[in-house]
């Protein structure tokens, strides 16, 4: 039987990525699975070699010389996947049947439009719920429900995309100070015409379902992935 | 190697017939096995591979699975249905190009 790594010599593989300044355990599995299999097959046909001098044997020949650079492209490429998946969820809300809920969000904020004296104001009023929404999804919602927690306080990749999810929520609570700020100039008061009241509420049915694919449906995709792959890791 | 590079290009579309013909397949194996076809000629590296690996799974053309092997967890890629069609046409897109190379390289005379 040829010989294979035992667990201390994989733990080194780990270390030895980490002293490579890769630190995201999703990609350390797959470097230390190749530099494993490269070891063991350098055992197939000289097995008395030492495991220090495969591995410095293994770096030297191949040609990947940068982690980190690997560490970012895969971290560039989760985050296209998951994005892909986002548009997917968007356009569905504009295919039968979920596009009754895109006609009923804007009959709904249309129909405010239409009451509303001040469509400026209206919109500020609107953000604030939002706002309040955005709070509870940051300390309550996204701790107790969404967010995942490795064992060993191993870093992951897509945990980190996670986290980063709950970091824009946070940005949306000062949607009631920044609106106004940013409406200021916007005229948004004298807005009372058909055709701009339609266009409000198209952007802002749009805006909704977007944030609502953002912050509920793509962390549900993030859990899933997680979990089907790295179960055993999380607390 | 300066060979190489003419097969930069092309990665993408040998590693998805690969996993097409094989079935599933870990990052090691798919560069050994290219080894191995070519008889060395072509020689994989990871810094190539696992990029494209990535953008394939980023793409939805493969899938992956993790396996615990040896004290270590592998991960295995293998192609999915939209992965399939994509190689078909990938396929026959390089068979157009080397038609279109070996006309360029080979003109016959009238």
């Amino acid at each position: 039987m040829s010989r294979k790594l035992t667990e201390e010599q994989v733990r080194k593989l780990f270390a030895f990525c980490e002293s490579k300044d890769v630190y995201d355990y999703d990609l350390q599995i797959e470097i230390v699975d190749h530099l494993a299999s490269a070891i063991e097959e350098q055992w197939k046909h000289d097995p008395g070699i030492t495991f220090g001098w495969a591995l410095k044997n293994i770096y030297l020949k191949f040609g990947w010389h940068d982690f980190r650079k690997l560490e970012r492209q895969l971290e560039r490429q989760l985050k296209r996947k998951f994005r892909r998946m986002l548009w997917q969820n968007f356009i569905e809300y504009f295919r039968f049947p979920k596009i009754a809920i895109t006609v009923l969000l804007f009959i709904m904020l249309f129909s405010l439009l239409q009451i509303a004296d001040n469509n400026s104001l209206l919109i500020i009023l609107l953000t604030v719920p939002l706002s309040l929404a955005s709070i509870y999804y940051n300390f309550v919602l996204f701790p107790k429900k969404i967010e995942i927690k490795s064992i060993r306080e191993k870093s992951f990749l897509i945990l980190r995309y996670l986290e980063s999810i709950n970091n824009q929520a946070g940005k949306l609570t000062f949607l009631p100070i920044t609106v106004p700020l940013i409406t200021m100039g916007w005229h948004l008061k004298y807005t009372n015409t058909l055709y701009l009241e339609v266009l409000i509420a198209a952007v802002l049915s749009l805006f909704a379902v977007l944030m609502y694919g953002y912050f509920f449906f793509l962390p549900k995709k993030i859990k899933e992935h997680f979990m089907l792959n790295y179960s055993e890791f999380a607390q | 190697m300066q060979k190489n590079n003419l097969y930069k290009g092309s990665l993408s579309t040998i590693v998805l017939s690969l996993l097409k013909k094989q079935g599933k397949m870990y990052g090691y194996q798919i560069t050994r096995e290219v080894e191995k076809i070519t008889s060395g000629e072509l020689v994989v590296t990871e810094g190539a591979l696992y990029p494209t690996l990535h953008k394939l799974e980023a793409k939805g053309l493969l899938s992956v699975e993790m396996k615990r092997v040896n004290n270590r967890i592998r991960k295995y890629y293998f192609i999915t249905e939209k992965g399939k069609k994509e190689t078909v046409n990938l396929l026959k897109e390089m068979k157009s190009f080397m038609d279109n190379m070996e006309i360029l390289l080979n003109p016959k005379l009238a």
